[in-house]
């Protein structure tokens, strides 16, 4: 492009161009919530209801998969400004009720928990999982409005 | 703003009216911040050209620039200041009213 010729029409299509293009690098931390908010249902229920050596191979996993995520999220050459304002919330949100789901597992479900235990469990391994999965809901529906 | 004249082409702002700036402009405005190789790579200008126009930018006081390491990889991101974002906003709104006012720009 020569900087003359440079028309108000070609100057919005480029910025939309742009903006599309931001907007689409945008989306790895809607999928990585996403993944998060998955994984970490999977991680509770192991840890709260399977037998050994589920519970270790559970953490090893989490373990791993935190290490990736922040690998995978450092890598990233965009940072919403969506993703910035929910970053810190939701984080703190999250870490509530893993603290809770923690003091759960730790203090109130009997060793081998059974009936209404089991339900209360998946409740909790539920609720650890709203925070990153509203995230995640958050900013992909957002990008689909757009 | 550049020129004296009524058209509103006139108030457009030179510092982000040429194509490289502009783009890197609408990538910014778009984002919180942005990595230096994504607007390389997005922008497809080379390392230096890209560098000479953040530097202009930077020194027009539109965007700010902080490094990070990555591991053991220097990075360098970049954000629009208060100050840019206004530009932007301002250079938008121009482009717009040419649209409305002549169809054919």
């Amino acid at each position: 492009m020569d900087d003359h010729d440079l028309s108000a029409d070609q100057a919005l299509r480029e910025i939309g161009r742009m903006r599309r293009e931001v907007r689409r690098s945008e989306n790895w931390a809607g999928r990585l919530f996403l993944v998060a908010g998955l994984a970490v249902i999977l991680y509770w229920t192991a840890m709260f209801l399977l037998p050994d050596p589920a519970p270790a191979i559970a953490a090893v996993l989490w373990v791993a998969l935190t290490g990736a995520s922040f690998v995978y999220a450092v890598r990233q050459g965009v940072q919403g400004a969506e993703y910035r304002r929910l970053e810190w919330p939701v984080t703190f949100a999250w870490l509530a009720t893993m603290v809770g789901a923690v003091l759960f597992g730790g203090f109130l479900l009997p060793d081998e928990p059974a009936g209404w235990w089991v339900a209360a469990a998946l409740a909790v391994a539920l609720c650890t999982a709203v925070p990153p999965l509203w995230a995640a809901w958050w900013l992909l529906r957002r990008k689909a409005e757009r | 703003m550049s020129g004296n004249g009524s058209h509103p082409r006139h108030a457009l702002d030179p510092m982000i009216h040429t194509p490289v700036r502009l783009s890197i402009m609408a990538a910014l405005a778009a984002a919180d911040k942005v990595e230096f190789r994504f607007l390389r790579d997005t922008i497809e200008v080379s390392d230096s050209l890209l560098s000479k126009h953040m530097l202009t930018l930077e020194e027009s006081g539109y965007v700010r620039v902080e490094k990070a390491f990555v591991g053991k990889k220097p990075g360098t991101w970049y954000f629009l200041t208060p100050t840019g974002r206004e530009a932007f906003q301002a250079y938008v709104a121009t482009l717009e009213k040419i649209m409305k006012g002549t169809p054919d720009a």
